[in-house]
């Protein structure tokens, strides 16, 4: 009988401690999901996705994409026509953003590995929308090209000024849920070619296919 | 019992859930191409592709492509009924096709029955040394509207073309409020079997060789345009059966004919017409008719012959 109770009494104690560490590790909103798919071309797709948000603000994750339609870059200039029967083609992002709005996420991040090097240093941008379980859930990309060039600004009278290239968040620190202010961006040709507009006006395309697609805020 | 109940409701509920899940959405989808687009996103209008090349994988026959922006979108093969819109809200659409064809139209799908193409709001511009603007040899019917054709060159026949029709079955094309110019030849048509259709109407065909070719099996009937400047003939039937309608149209500062009919068993048929200031009037060659309704303005050209035949009024 004792035994039984101080069991009881040690589990009750166990779970107490475990619940906060299980609570702290889920903090943040985050996406995560996979899908395979076809559009009108009845090219299989794949994308996998997973970004979470920390305490800090900071977001990390990776987007993983296939496409068995290929990728080349053609010069619309040229009067050519893209060659028929390319490679599949894959790449690999470290998303690096993640904004929610009700049930949509968008991400956005820089591709790292690809079968087509031309797209290594691209931005993809990613929305998600889930709708739960016996709804389809939807989902679109982009790729863009980043702008090119850029400069960073220097006192050229100053030799120790190494330029305004430094990247800081002000917070307050007596307060663990404030996530901060990013230093804002002076250095031009790192913005995104993309168009990004409001979370809420994506459109969708229509894709056949399975997969799931988690949202939480 | 109640096992077997609920068996069957799940297996109802799921079987629903499957249909709904993969029950694709309507199709005829709506796609866009941008200059900051790429081939590999689904062309949709936030994340449009680059070209049409591109674009016409992902749209449903008797879909539609858009444009966002005037970029270049390309040279594109056709291969199902489709509507290509350049849209006007940032300007034209625009096809830069050197040495190439901006559009081949070439239809063969059984399954597709409407065999339809409509192109809009396209520049397709072959700076000087494009194959043909628009080929047609496979389809039903083509429209062509508020666009722009130039800048190909070539032999004129298979070549050099803005619109050419070179079909093996009949075909209606229809082209309206377009300007076609700095070609060897306007448009021309002809097929091997049955006929080829042309409905031309409120367009400036200038600066080409030839303005409009209507060889075998080409009938064309042209109203309220503009067939001048050009450095041949403005219109010349080319087979025997060919034939040309000409109304309420000006042929004017043609260095060769306004109107020729230069083959055995062809036809013009040329009604209140003004005919100003060409080399020739009119051309006919023996066995040809070029017939008026007797109220075409012709005056001012350097040479030609009285029309052979009328056009009775009724």
């Amino acid at each position: 009988m004792k035994i039984t109770a101080l069991a009881a009494i040690a589990s009750l104690f166990l779970i107490s401690i475990a619940t906060p560490w299980s609570t702290s590790a889920q903090t943040g909103p985050s996406a995560s999901g996979s899908y395979t798919f076809v559009l009108e071309d009845d090219l299989t797709k794949t994308l996998e996705f997973q970004a979470a948000t920390d305490e800090r603000g900071t977001t990390t994750g990776q987007f993983t994409w296939r496409d068995d339609a290929g990728s080349v870059e053609v010069d619309p200039d040229s009067g050519q026509e893209p060659p028929k029967g390319l490679p599949s083609f894959f790449l690999t992002a470290d998303l690096d953003s993640l904004t929610i709005l009700d049930n949509r996420a968008l991400m956005g991040g820089t591709v790292r590995d690809s079968s087509n090097r031309d797209y290594i240093g691209r931005w993809v941008q990613l929305v998600v929308e889930d709708n739960g379980d016996g709804r389809l859930d939807k989902f679109s990309w982009c790729f863009c090209k980043p702008e090119p060039g850029g400069w960073v600004p220097a006192d050229a009278e100053d030799p120790r000024d190494e330029g305004a290239w430094w990247h800081w968040w002000s917070t307050d620190a007596e307060r663990r849920d404030d996530i901060g202010i990013e230093s804002p961006n002076v250095i031009p040709g790192t913005r995104h070619g993309c168009i990004i507009p409001p979370l809420a006006v994506y459109d969708f395309p229509n894709a056949r296919g399975e997969g799931d697609i988690q949202v939480q805020r | 019992m109640k096992t077997f109940r609920f068996t069957l409701r799940a297996i109802g509920v799921m079987a629903f859930t499957f249909i709904l899940f993969s029950a694709a959405q309507a199709q005829a989808t709506r796609t866009w191409v941008a200059g900051l687009g790429d081939d590999a996103n689904p062309c949709s209008r936030t994340a449009p592709c680059k070209t049409f090349a591109g674009a016409i994988a992902k749209t449903s026959k008797d879909g539609e492509i858009s444009v966002l922006d005037p970029s270049p979108a390309g040279a594109v093969t056709i291969t199902k009924s489709i509507y290509i819109n350049g849209t006007t809200g940032a300007g034209f659409g625009s096809i830069l096709n050197p040495s190439s064809t901006g559009f081949f139209i070439n239809i063969t799908d059984v399954n597709d029955l409407r065999k339809a193409v409509r192109i809009r709001n396209i520049d397709i511009n072959g700076a000087s040394s494009g194959l043909n603007g628009v080929t047609i040899t496979s389809a039903n019917n083509v429209w062509i509207e508020d666009s722009v054709i130039d800048g190909n060159a070539g032999d004129g026949i298979a070549s050099g073309i803005g619109v050419r029709v070179n079909e093996s079955n009949g075909c209606n094309l229809f082209i309206s409020n377009t300007v076609i110019h700095k070609n060897v030849t306007g448009v021309r048509l002809s097929t091997t079997s049955g006929f080829v259709a042309a409905s031309i109407k409120n367009c400036n065909i200038e600066g080409n060789t030839t303005g409009v070719d209507a060889s075998a099996g080409g009938f064309a009937t042209i109203d309220h345009s503009r067939i001048s400047g050009n450095t041949g003939d403005a219109l010349k039937a080319t087979a025997s059966g060919a034939t040309i309608n000409v109304t309420d149209s000006v042929m004017a500062h043609n260095t060769g004919a306004a109107a020729n009919a230069s083959v055995t068993g062809s036809t013009i048929r040329c009604t209140s017409n003004r005919v100003y200031n060409n080399t020739a009037s009119f051309l006919i060659a023996a066995g040809a008719t070029v017939a008026s309704d007797g109220e075409n303005r012709v005056i001012g050209n350097a040479g030609g012959v009285a029309p052979n035949g009328a056009v009775p009024k009724q």
